[in-house]
């Protein structure tokens, strides 16, 4: 404190400044995202507990995944979050036409993720894994499917992103919902990362 | 920091009442809620003790909603004390003591214009009123509530446990119930650390903010791994997963049961500090403000506080003593949890040091204040011998640990809730509440609370199990009854007096003694404003310049002829700064 500004003569009408209230939502988010981390924490704790249980991994008799296509998604993912980084760099030098080109191109990283997720599931399935075969199952079809279920959310928003994009909604004095946006579609990269350690190593 | 613009004025009766963003309002909604939802849980706790006192027998007036021969069943039992456990801990003191008084305290005190973020704070009390909806629900579907305890422990929550509807539909109200209370946490952390008004330094804040505020962080972090366990209980009842499930149950790939537990108490241990900071926080301002002396060490108040937030989140393994824990990883839990007796006996000793030799104005507010020194005192010290492996592994399973968790999680932040109420209902409704009536809903709550739980641990010591439905079928229990129906008794005189309370609250929200600003005479921020306050709470943001606490000066009351002192203005020159409101 201390460095608050003298409150201005016309208090009804002030407003903070866009950079404080930048920060509060910005400080909003990562609590949220600190909470976020806590749950998935818990899902690999569980995994991690399981597979300790189960001693082999995959059990004797079930599918072992195929951990190609979970191992480039990781790339793939690395690559979204670059390039949502580049957008925001392009917001903030106001070149808006190039910012919206790197929201679609992120969000078209997205959609090749989900879909070779999808890609990794449907293998799975045809090779007879069942989520109530056995706690394998369960573990990975539950938490790539929890997880591809945020990714879902981030690619709707990365579509509304885009479309206010294009509407000019956003420039370099008004960026935080693209950088609110960017520390959510970062935390669901990340944690695909800590994922493919706990069910594919 | 940050500076909110005054908000339009609600005109439309929907916007004002309903969907309103404005925290005291959004407050008295929480309030109302969770005193309809207390009433309902401790209802089904009369039902429990009079199976206790008269087992088989009619349960008189409210038989028939019971069973169809009107006594109680043993389904009917096992649905009525779960339902009474998770109603009370989470759509009963949750919203009262954090959703009410959370909502209501930080922005006023902090000095503030609302919440960070106003719509998440409305949102946050519509879903709750939708998990409250589904729980409730879970009532009249087919096979009825849920039965497997308040814990929800798996096999028994499995689907080969409690098959049917209603126990899904309170573990997914229980993840919704979650899903507002991280809601709430962003929103009281990040006003408490965004929204100050200037001059108000951490350690100038009300201990009530700082309770609160350790409490939203507890929510944040843990609400999300209890959400965890229940999304993937509900997945083992619906999708036929296997995390949970072992043995016969599972086939060739066995989960593991006991994992839910060890989810369970990393989130349950947390959630009785959860319940009981706020009260801790709001317990330290009370007895400072009617003892008309600053709070003794106020900052060792404040590092004790934070001692047991962090601590809280590392000790859940003394509820898993009797699971067949390694005996080093057992050790380790003990010792940390005996630990968090240091910082508790520094909050208790601050207490006493506070109201010793005060000027004590002996309010209704104040003799919650003490009731809850009092039962949090002696929950406290029936806590001890639970944290000991060597006692626990005796106790565990018996009504001493239900005694213990009643009068520490229940009893403590009921007092302190009701100390609450009773202290800010003329800031929410600008009227007092009646000081006879309250005086006497005090003595009856404190004499029935202290009673039966006493009682209870006693029978617990003697060896009565906890749960059973019916515990005189083992011979060495028979002997016994008279103590529960003692127990029973107490029970229903405490039940008798919160028709006092329920009377009292809603003459004096209509028909109350009208309340000035500043009836209590005390000095944090929200007794600066008009009782209530406007939508906007203050039209110029305060500056702080003093403690919360500044009472009892002597140069105080020479100067201005009072003996307190708002926290917006400065000690007068010459004055010495009374202990605990140094200008930090």
């Amino acid at each position: 404190m201390g460095t608050t500004d003298p409150p201005p003569a016309n208090i009804v009408a002030y407003r903070s400044p866009e950079t404080a209230r930048a920060a509060t939502a910005r400080l909003g988010m990562q609590l949220f995202i600190a909470g976020w981390v806590m749950m998935f924490a818990a899902l690999l704790l569980v995994c991690f507990l399981l597979r300790a249980r189960l001693g082999t991994w995959p059990p004797p008799g079930e599918p072992s995944a195929n951990r190609l296509w979970p191992a480039v998604n990781i790339g793939i993912a690395a690559c979204s979050s670059l390039s949502f980084a580049a957008a925001i760099r392009m917001l903030r030098q106001d070149r808006r036409r190039v910012f919206a080109t790197f929201i679609l191109t992120t969000f078209g990283l997205g959609l090749v993720f989900a879909a070779l997720q999808a890609h990794t599931a449907l293998d799975l399935w045809s090779r007879g894994l069942r989520p109530s075969t056995s706690p394998y199952g369960s573990l990975l079809y539950g938490l790539s499917g929890f997880h591809l279920l945020h990714v879902s959310v981030g690619l709707v928003a990365l579509l509304v992103l885009f479309s206010q994009g294009v509407r000019r909604k956003f420039s370099a004095a008004r960026h935080n919902t693209v950088t609110l946006w960017r520390y959510y579609w970062d935390f669901v990269g990340i944690l695909w990362a800590a994922l493919f350690v706990a069910m594919f190593m | 920091m940050d500076l909110q613009p005054i908000h339009p004025e609600p005109r439309s009766f929907w916007t004002k009442w309903v969907f309103t963003i404005d925290h005291k309002v959004i407050a008295k909604q929480f309030l109302w809620t969770a005193l309809i939802l207390l009433a309902f849980g401790g209802t089904l706790a009369m039902i429990i003790r009079w199976q206790w006192a008269f087992p088989g027998q009619e349960v008189p007036i409210i038989g028939s909603l019971v069973s169809q021969s009107k006594a109680v069943t043993p389904t009917a039992y096992n649905k009525i004390f779960t339902m009474h456990g998770l109603i009370m801990v989470f759509w009963a003191i949750t919203p009262l003591i954090i959703g009410a008084f959370g909502n209501l305290l930080i922005p006023l005190m902090i000095g503030a214009r609302d919440m960070a973020f106003p719509k998440l704070n409305m949102y946050s009390y519509w879903v709750f009123v939708l998990s409250a909806i589904i729980l409730i629900a879970a009532f009249f579907v087919p096979g009825g509530a849920a039965g497997a305890g308040w814990t929800t422990y798996p096999p028994l929550s499995g689907n080969a446990g409690m098959p049917g509807l209603g126990q899904s539909l309170v573990v997914l109200a229980l993840f919704v119930t979650g899903i507002s209370t991280i809601m709430g946490a962003i929103n009281y952390i990040t006003t408490v650390i965004r929204f100050r008004a200037p001059g108000m330094t951490w350690m100038k804040m009300p201990l009530s903010v700082w309770g609160l505020w350790l409490t939203a962080i507890l929510n944040l972090l843990w609400v999300p791994v209890l959400g965890s366990a229940g999304l993937m209980l509900l997945s083992d009842r619906m999708f036929g997963t296997k995390f949970f499930v072992a043995g016969a149950l599972a086939g060739p790939g066995q989960g593991d049961p006991v994992l839910f537990q060890h989810l369970f108490w990393l989130f349950g241990h947390p959630e009785v500090y959860i319940l009981i900071l706020p009260a801790w926080g709001i317990l330290g301002d009370i007895l400072s403000f009617f003892s008309r002396k600053p709070a003794y060490w106020y900052k060792g108040t404040v590092y004790s506080l934070i001692a047991v937030t962090a601590l809280s989140g590392i000790v859940y393994g003394h509820h898993m003593y009797v699971t067949g824990m390694a005996p080093a990883l057992g050790l380790s839990f003990e010792i940390l949890t005996l630990t968090i007796s240091a910082p508790a006996v520094i909050l208790f000793i601050n207490w006493l040091r506070t109201i010793w030799k005060g000027s004590m104005r002996l309010h209704t507010p104040m003799l919650f204040g003490l009731g809850v020194v009092w039962v949090f005192g002696v929950g406290g010290l029936t806590g001890l011998p639970l944290g000991t492996i060597s006692t626990d592994l005796y106790l565990h399973d018996t009504l001493w640990v239900v005694g213990h968790f009643h009068l520490t999680m229940g009893a403590a932040t009921l007092l302190a809730s009701f100390a609450a109420v009773y202290f800010w209902f003329p800031k929410m409704f600008g009227r007092m509440m009646s000081e006879g009536l309250g005086k006497l809903h005090f003595w009856m709550t404190t004499i029935g609370l202290t009673g039966a739980f006493f009682v209870m641990i006693y029978t617990g010591f003697a060896g009565q199990q906890r749960r059973l439905f019916n515990p005189y079928f083992y011979d060495y229990i028979k002997d016994l009854l008279p103590l529960n129906q003692l127990t029973t008794a107490f029970a229903y005189f405490l039940a008798a007096g919160q028709f006092v309370f329920a009377f009292n609250f809603i003459k004096s929200v209509f028909a109350g003694k009208e309340a000035g600003d500043n009836p209590w005479e005390v000095g944090t921020l929200e007794w600066t404003l008009p009782s209530p306050p406007p939508h906007y709470n203050f039209d110029k943001v305060p500056t702080v310049v003093t403690g919360p606490h500044e009472m009892g000066n002597p140069a105080v009351k020479k100067a201005l002829g009072r003996d307190w002192l708002s926290q917006t203005e400065a000690v007068p020159s010459g004055a010495p700064c009374t202990a605990g409101a140094e200008s930090a």
